[in-house]
């Protein structure tokens, strides 16, 4: 079509009187001049009068065309369509709802997964030019370790490589607030210079730190974040220049720093400088780095630059370098890590789903289409193209998808509450990862995959109307036709789809429930059922000396032991599942160990009766004793993990070793005295590593977790506990009182709510292809109730009839199961990632899905079997 | 243009249609029906134009801009609609006419080779 021919139609859309508007008058006259000239050779006027019609041809036809003509892509008619579907849809509200329902379920679970990987994996970051941030991680590439670089990297990477803008470090802490209302422990961050700077994070009062304010020695300055400005210090602007108490010590306040946008954890209140000795820096590993890569600069470049300074770092530093190396990681990695394969694997499956839902859909509109054949038929035979019928039916399916859609946002939007609900409060998550939301982007998304499954759930059953014979569509009669079976046909290939992707959903599901249960089955190592903890960390500054701090844990352990209702009492520096710290140590006797192999085990100190109160067995040996302190000789325990690596088939009692490598004298040795079992500290599913326990006595560490074991409730004595605790330090700050249950729980959270999520997306995907089962098999049924009239007329009995049909509905069931098995096999290697101690092809898991799918589609098709088994053949006869 | 072919009648060639009808509106404006006769006329009646298949035709030429339509009255009282050739419609049956005079060539000279040679 001609440029102008689009333009005429164009203002066609416009005027008015429109072209087409005359057309009827024009016919008429054109009809009246033909009868004319025929009256006049002599015909007589009836003849006159249909010769001129006969003539003239299809007159509907003749406007249509002519309509069309002037319509600018049909968009009048597509009006037309659009309440002609509409009234159509209204008409079978029982086919409208089933299908709006099914479409719904597809496109919200797929609205609801994609709104997390839209804030996960889409969004940007909330940071300036967030593409350009890297963090900087040390690695142990033999150990398959990866975290955080120490001082000494961080001060030769940042001194040396060329390929940074900037790069900071910050270290976590914790500080106690006091003189502002109740004390309070606050989480925030020493931060190197440039901290902000390379975050691109202005303070929206004060400034940030300067130069001179990171040397030891200067005036000791404090930023605060928003909201501790707001609930402590009232929002006062004022507040720049003042001084706050923070662990005893005075800090002026230079600046207020926004909430939001916060590095690497939400949730820190305060930052102060961190000190960097510079000529011989801490060999810890203990820092968050971050660097800002130059605009010339790839990440692979980054990595390269830092790989040979740590390869300097690793000869000039055998003893602490050794087998370390870096990684350079882009921010958005290295925050969804874990996240990935998750989210790769759920949206798999929700796209499993829509597809499932989009062949129902199909398979109804299919049967729906067969109804209407007749009608149809006579559309065609009055004039209608081909490509308006196709477009009619496609327009249903599209707005059966775009009401789909509304109700699937709705639904994601519950979902997606549901889920963000169900993240524990605590656990390490940036908040623009907690802020899933269906934003923009997300109604977007949801509006083009509802155009695209209307259209794909529509295309099959549309273009198999629009290519029909009307001739033989207005003959035939009912049902019982050669096009019926066809379709029929059609249908049962969808439902063998159906069926294979809902088997690989299950499989999915199973495996990870497996996987899931075995965590929960997993002996953590001890008892956490009626535990209470609570975090009672000390002012560093209020209580300096060693002496001190043992002497205020000791008062209040005591006190809590006298109350009632409470079994043991203790205090550990990291709970399990909480944190940890590692540290290289070396025993008495043995030869000096090769770079790279020093013995390390994780560091945990606490009181004797810890191990009584969390419920952790004592294996050999003795418990550490009330008596044992600074004067006695220093002892510690160990875990079997500890045993079986360094001592296996000793008795490692009365053995001695002493912090520190080899090369680094000075620390007392210490005596092992007793054996405990092994407790998972890092996570259910990490294997336990070798373990040291100190005497809280001996090593009085500041910042401890009170462990109550109770007699009922935990939660019900936490008022009592912190009363003892005033009683002995009125200032003292409590802070993350739970049940240790729920410290279990929530560590398993994400395998937990992922198994949940994929278990509902099986669940939803079984009932979809159970119900689409039952309704192809009902179908043919009914198109074959002739069929069985003779059959059972002619003398089978009904239960070869019910054989027959159930033997032919296991058959489509069978066919599913064996592609759906061999998609299973194929796809649930992508959860590899995600299961400890299960296999992604678990035979066992694989036989009981298929069974489970074949035993509910068999129930399914029972219904209908019986129905054919019960057909009076006298009925069925004169069906027809 | 036409859907069927019955007897001896010649179907009209897709594209054929168009160029004559801008031929018939060669020798002035006149109405629907005229030119439908007009075109049986001038083929003596060896192609016939189902009349139905006229009108979408004249409403693609109108958005060519090769015809325009104005009301009139026919010489026995009726009320009919009049087609009038405009200048660029009068350039196109120009170049209808000669693409269709090559076409007619064309098929002339594949299916009478022999006399095609003979007559060079």
């Amino acid at each position: 079509m001609s440029w102008r021919r689009q333009l005429a139609k164009l203002g066609a859309l416009f005027r008015r009187p429109k072209p087409v508007d005359d057309l009827k008058e024009e016919i008429r006259a054109h009809l009246a001049m033909e009868e004319q000239e025929n009256l006049e050779s002599g015909m007589p006027p009836d003849e006159a009068h249909y010769a001129a019609l006969r003539r003239f041809g299809n007159v509907t036809m003749a406007q249509e065309r002519s309509r069309e003509m002037w319509a600018w892509d049909s968009v009048e008619t597509l009006w037309q369509d659009l309440r002609y579907g509409l009234r159509m849809l209204a008409r079978n509200p029982g086919f409208t709802a089933t299908a709006v329902l099914t479409l719904a379920l597809g496109i919200g679970a797929n609205t609801a997964i994609f709104s997390v990987v839209n804030a996960v994996l889409v969004r940007p970051l909330p940071y300036k030019d967030a593409d350009r941030l890297v963090m900087l991680w040390s690695t142990q590439p033999r150990e398959g370790w990866r975290g955080q670089p120490s001082p000494l990297d961080f001060v030769a990477w940042r001194r040396e490589s060329r390929s940074f803008e900037s790069m900071a470090a910050i270290r976590p802490c914790s500080v106690n607030l006091t003189g502002r209302g109740e004390p309070i422990e606050l989480f925030g961050g020493r931060i190197s210079g440039g901290f902000f700077e390379t975050l691109g994070i202005a303070p929206q009062l004060g400034r940030t730190f300067a130069a001179a304010e990171y040397r030891s020695g200067a005036e000791r300055v404090a930023m605060l974040g928003n909201g501790l400005w707001q609930e402590r210090f009232g929002s006062d602007p004022g507040v720049i220049g003042q001084s706050i108490r923070l662990n005893e010590e005075i800090f002026t306040v230079v600046g207020v720093m926004p909430d939001a946008r916060q590095f690497p954890i939400e949730g820190l209140k305060i930052w102060v400088p961190l000190e960097l000795n510079e000529s011989q820096p801490d060999d810890r590993h203990f820092l968050y780095v971050v660097g800002r890569l130059k605009d010339n600069k790839v990440v692979a470049e980054a990595q390269a630059d830092v790989a040979t300074i740590g390869a300097r770092l690793e000869k000039e530093f055998p003893q602490s370098h050794a087998g370390h190396g870096v990684a350079v990681v882009p921010l958005r990695e290295s925050f969804t890590g874990t996240l990935r394969p998750a989210l790769a694997v759920l949206s798999g499956a929700v796209g499993m789903v829509l597809l499932i839902a989009c062949g129902n859909v199909a398979s109804l509109l299919l049967a729906r289409a067969s109804a209407r054949r007749r009608e149809l038929a006579l559309r065609l035979a009055l004039g209608a193209t081909r490509w308006r019928l196709t477009r009619i039916m496609l327009v249903e399916s599209v707005l059966l998808a775009l009401a789909g859609g509304v109700l699937g946002v709705a639904l994601a939007g519950w979902g997606v509450r549901l889920l963000l609900a169900s993240v524990p409060t605590d656990l390490p998550l940036p908040s623009y990862l907690r802020t899933v939301a269906v934003d923009n982007r997300v109604l977007g998304f949801t509006l083009m995959l509802s155009l695209m499954t209307g259209l794909f759930s529509g295309i099959v059953p549309a273009l198999r109307a629009s290519n029909m014979d009307p001739n033989a569509a207005l003959k035939e009669g009912g049902g019982n036709t050669t096009a019926g079976l066809q379709q029929s046909r059609l249908r049962a290939v969808l439902i063998v789809a159906e069926l294979g992707l809902t088997l690989i959903l299950l499989s999915a599901a199973g495996l990870l429930m497996q996987n899931a249960v075995r965590l929960q089955r997993t002996d953590p190592g001890l008892r956490p059922e009626h535990v209470l903890v609570m975090d009672v960390a000390l002012p560093a500054a209020k209580y300096r000396g060693p002496q001190q701090r043992a002497a205020f844990y000791r008062e209040t352990l005591e006190r809590i032991r006298g109350l009632p209702g409470v079994r043991h009492v203790g205090v550990v520096n990291d709970l399990p599942l909480r944190g940890w710290t590692s540290f290289d140590f070396t025993i008495e006797g043995r030869p000096a160990p090769a770079a790279g192999e020093v013995p390390a085990a994780l560091e945990r100190v606490v009181s004797p009766d810890y191990f009584r109160a969390m419920g952790i067995p004592v294996q050999r040996g003795r418990v550490f004793t009330e008596g044992e302190g600074p004067a006695t000789i220093p002892v510690v325990m160990v875990n079997e993990a500890l045993v079986q690596r360094y001592f296996p088939g000793e008795d490692p009692a009365g053995h001695r070793i002493r912090p520190g490598r080899p090369d680094e004298p000075g620390a007392p040795w210490y005596t092992i005295v007793g054996v405990v079992g092994n407790v998972r500290h890092l996570g259910m599913d990490a294997r336990p590593r070798p373990e040291i326990y100190n005497l809280h006595a001996q090593d009085p560490w500041p910042a401890m977790t009170l462990v109550v074991r109770t007699e009922s409730d935990p939660l019900a004595i936490v008022a009592a506990v912190k009363q003892r605790i005033w009683t002995v330090d009125p200032d003292q700050p409590i802070s993350g009182v739970a049940r240790m249950t729920q410290v279990l729980s929530d560590s398993l959270w994400p395998s937990r709510i992922l198994t949940y999520i994929q278990g509902i997306l099986a669940a939803i995907a079984l009932i979809m292809a159970t119900v689409g089962l039952y309704g192809v098999v009902s179908q043919s049924v009914t198109l074959r109730r002739h069929e069985f009239g003779v059959r059972l007329a002619v003398g089978a009995a009904p239960s070869h009839i019910l054989r027959l049909v159930l033997g032919q509905s296991l058959r489509l069931i069978l066919i599913g199961l064996g592609i759906g098995l061999l998609g299973a096999v194929a796809l649930t290697r992508s959860l590899t990632a995600l299961l400890h101690d299960i296999g992604p092809t678990d035979p066992w898991t694989l036989a009981i899905v298929s069974l489970l799918l074949a035993i509910v589609g068999m129930t399914a098709c029972w219904l209908p079997a019986r129905r054919a088994a019960m057909v009076d053949p006298m009925v069925a006869l004169r069906y027809e | 243009m036409t859907r069927q072919s019955s007897g001896d009648r010649i179907e009209l060639v897709y594209g054929s249609l168009d160029m004559l009808i801008l031929r018939t509106l060669r020798w002035g404006p006149t109405h629907g029906h005229a030119i439908a006769k007009s075109i049986e006329r001038m083929s003596e009646e060896a192609l016939k134009v189902e009349h139905g298949s006229l009108y979408p035709a004249l409403q693609r030429l109108q958005q060519e801009g090769w015809i325009t339509a104005e009301w009139g009255v026919s010489k026995n009282k009726q009320r009919a609609k009049y087609y009038r050739l405009t200048a660029a419609g009068r350039r196109q049956l120009v170049a209808e006419t000669s693409r269709w005079e090559r076409f007619v060539r064309a098929i002339t000279g594949v299916l009478r080779p022999a006399e095609s040679e003979e007559g060079q």
